[in-house]
């Protein structure tokens, strides 16, 4: 028996090749988790070309897949295909496993991170980092505002006339400027043409690029190491030539170590913070739908694998129940083509080698059977032959021994004699016809037919013979088809209520009464049609041979009436029985195809 | 009540958040016949990303182009004016090709989300917005001529 394959199936290999190609996608992604986040944040080309295409086709492409498999799944059970209960079943085992394990880790996880971020982002700490920018920024503020006012002051103004005369001045300068403001990190001083005629304090701090334009007391920042400063300058009078001129100081202070990098760290701080504060609301349903992103999927990719491993396990079993089935139709050459070697393959094997074994002997009864009914018909044939033999061969006699008599006595014996031999060779020839007839049944052409169409032309031809006897079929549906071959199912119907009319007609109340009724066996449906007389029933000796050739109650029956009926509906892959009780009446049931198998 | 970008903007860089600017440019040449039916031939890409603040320490606002280039102003005019605008692009190679013409658009992240927050960028379309592309033929031809 091959599988025919259905349109629509799940290969294995695709659906292996998927879930691999999925879990593979998850495990890359948790590996490169950060830079995914970045590359999501950035909307680079990785996001576009990747994310959004396989996590929007792939759980579509498993949806649709589902679906599919869905839908034939309850078509099956709806028409209660062998082992569609078991894969429902199946499915929602696999259904209720992964939901059971991925809602409530999924619960945890999304609860997790929620109870974490409102850890972490709370009024507290928020108010912690709005304090200490607040007290970053007035440290940097104050030490700007310092710089500034030292950098456009008098004293410095007044220190700066002195201290810009000589070497040694300028010494003294830097030596009173440190007095007056210990946290100065450097001093710089530069003539009228920008040259830089006298430096002290940390080297970090020395200008070598050109002098920076702007405002007197106006403070930039600079970094020089990873070291942040803050830089002021201030013009002072100089002579050149003796014309007067302005010469230029640069004052430097170094902001404490870290500073900056912590500046900066709370800043970002604030703005991830203000970031969760403005869009907390929407950050659990982003988890959902990233956590769902993930688990669907998943979840789809199972009910596929519980579909398949379902369709995997009920395959040998429908196939056994499909090959029992024909074997209970008489059809035993059917076997179960099996390619694995687990146990249910097992049971196929030995279903097959028992089905062998019956087929074998089956055909030993069947040529056992066959040789001994040929026996026995050759044995009735002989005595039936015998019968007509015996008057004819008298007839005969009384023809020769009239020969001596009188002409008159002659012609009367002739004419009797020859009558009888007559009558007897015509009931041999009618009985021989009979004979090659059962013998030599065609095959069935079956077609649909109207049941309730057969009956009546069968009734009409009987009923004018029998008009005491009522026959009453108006049960039957005039809609219900059977599956025949019309000639032959007409014999049958024409025997049995001949039959039946017969057994009736010495009856005063003489009914018939014709019903139908659709049974289903296996996958089939059966018309089965009862045929009920109130005659005299069939006697008792005769009961278990009433289909056997030869045999017969009738006076003029050739006994081969009901072995014909018997055959017509076995070669239908029907089956014909009986009920009788004596002074109650007979009823023969007939199964017939009520569809056509083709 | 609506508030303007420019406003957003500058609302939102006093309340530390990072907003973020990118110009898309690409400069395609026309293909005829059959091949036309397949779309325009690519010549260019060209992204330029901007991203810009306030930095409280300096008490100024900044905006950091993607060479890692620092402009800083105290003013928010010159600040979102600076920021939602570009000049001096320049695409090179393409003025001596015919049929050539540029498709330009203007992507607006009033606020960088970090991450994890990022996860949240399909979700609030209003922090965010992107113009259509606006195409501009150079017709190198006439000029020549």
């Amino acid at each position: 028996m091959r599988e025919r394959s259905n349109r629509g199936d799940f290969p294995v290999v695709s659906l292996g090749v998927i879930s691999f190609l999925y879990l593979l996608l998850i495990v890359l992604i948790l590996i490169f988790s950060r830079q995914v986040l970045q590359d999501l944040a950035a909307g680079a080309t990785l996001t576009r070309l990747v994310f959004i295409p396989i996590g929007t086709i792939l759980p579509l492409f498993l949806l649709i897949s589902f679906l599919v498999q869905l839908f034939r799944l309850l078509k099956e059970a709806r028409s209660a295909k062998p082992g569609s209960s078991f894969k429902v079943r199946l499915t929602m085992f696999f259904l209720f496993i992964t939901l059971f394990a991925s809602i409530p880790q999924g619960v945890l996880t999304i609860t997790f991170i929620t109870s974490a971020l409102q850890a972490w982002f709370n009024t507290e700490m928020e108010g912690a980092l709005d304090s200490g920018l607040s007290i970053a920024l007035r440290y940097n503020n104050e030490t700007v505002r310092q710089l500034e006012s030292l950098s456009t002051s008098r004293v410095l103004a007044e220190m700066l006339e002195e201290g810009t005369q000589g070497d040694a001045e300028a010494i003294k300068l830097w030596e009173d400027l440190k007095s007056i403001y210990p946290g100065v990190s450097g001093l710089q001083l530069f003539d009228d043409t920008g040259y830089s005629f006298g430096f002290f304090g940390d080297p970090r701090t020395m200008l070598r690029e050109e002098l920076p334009q702007g405002p007197e007391g106006a403070v930039n920042r600079f970094r020089v190491d990873g070291q942040t400063f803050l830089r002021a300058s201030r013009r002072f009078p100089m002579e050149r030539n003796g014309e007067p001129v302005s010469g230029k100081i640069l004052l430097s202070v170094m902001l404490p170590d870290g500073f900056e990098a912590g500046g900066r760290a709370l800043t970002d701080a604030i703005e991830v913070f203000g970031q969760y504060r403005n869009y907390r609301s929407y950050f659990s349903i982003a988890l959902i739908l990233l956590y769902s992103l993930f688990a669907i999927p998943l979840l789809l990719i199972a009910l596929l694998v519980a579909f398949q491993t379902g369709k995997e396990i009920v395959k040998p079993i429908v196939h056994l129940e499909e090959a029992m089935r024909r074997v209970m139709d008489g059809d035993y050459s059917i076997r179960i083509i099996s390619g694995g070697s687990d146990e249910l393959s097992i049971l196929v094997s030995s279903f097959n080698e028992m089905l062998s074994e019956l087929e074998l002997s089956r055909e030993k009864l069947l040529q056992t059977e066959k040789v001994t009914a040929w026996q026995e018909i050759a044995q009735r044939m002989a005595h039936e032959i015998k019968n007509p033999l015996t008057p004819i061969k008298l007839s005969a006699e009384r023809i020769l021994k009239a020969r001596s008599g009188d002409r008159e006595h002659l012609e009367r014996v002739v004419d009797k004699s020859v009558a009888s031999i007559v009558q007897e060779v015509e009931n041999l020839t009618s009985m021989l016809q009979e004979f090659s007839e059962f013998a030599r049944l065609p095959a069935p052409r079956p077609k649909d037919i109207s049941l309730k169409t057969v009956i009546q032309e069968v009734v009409a031809i009987y009923s004018p013979s029998f008009p005491v006897t009522t026959c009453d079929f108006s049960s039957i549906d005039p809609e219900q088809n059977i599956s025949v071959d019309p000639s032959q199912i007409k014999r049958v119907f024409s025997n049995l209520l001949k039959n039946a009319y017969e057994a009736v007609s010495e009856e005063e109340n003489g009914h018939i009464l014709i019903q139908s009724d659709l049974v289903r066996k296996g996958n089939s449906h059966y018309c089965r049609v009862k045929i009920e007389d109130n005659g005299y029933g069939i006697p008792e000796e005769l009961r278990d041979k009433v289909f056997q050739p030869y045999v017969t109650s009738k006076k003029n029956g050739t006994g081969l009436g009901l072995p014909i009926v018997e055959r017509i509906v076995a070669d239908h892959r029907g089956r014909i029985w009986f009920e009788t009780e004596t002074g109650i009446g007979t009823t023969f049931y007939i199964d017939l195809p009520a569809e056509n198998p083709a | 009540m609506v508030e303007t970008p420019e406003k957003l903007l500058v609302k939102n860089a006093y309340e530390g958040q990072i907003a973020q600017v990118r110009f898309d440019f690409r400069v395609y040449q026309r293909s005829r016949g059959l091949v036309g039916l397949f779309g325009d031939k690519i010549l260019q890409e060209m992204s330029i990303e901007k991203t810009g603040g306030w930095d409280p320490f300096t008490g100024r606002f900044f905006i950091r182009e993607t060479d890692g280039e620092t402009w800083t102003t105290a003013r928010a005019e010159e600040y979102t004016g600076k920021l939602l605008s570009i000049s001096n692009v320049s695409l090179e190679g393409v003025a001596d090709i015919e049929d050539a013409y540029l498709l330009a658009r203007a992507g607006l992240k009033q606020v960088r989300l970090r991450i994890p927050f990022n996860l949240l960028d399909p979700l609030l379309p209003e922090t965010r917005m992107v113009t259509p592309w606006v195409r501009w033929d150079f017709d190198f031809g006439a000029i020549q001529q």
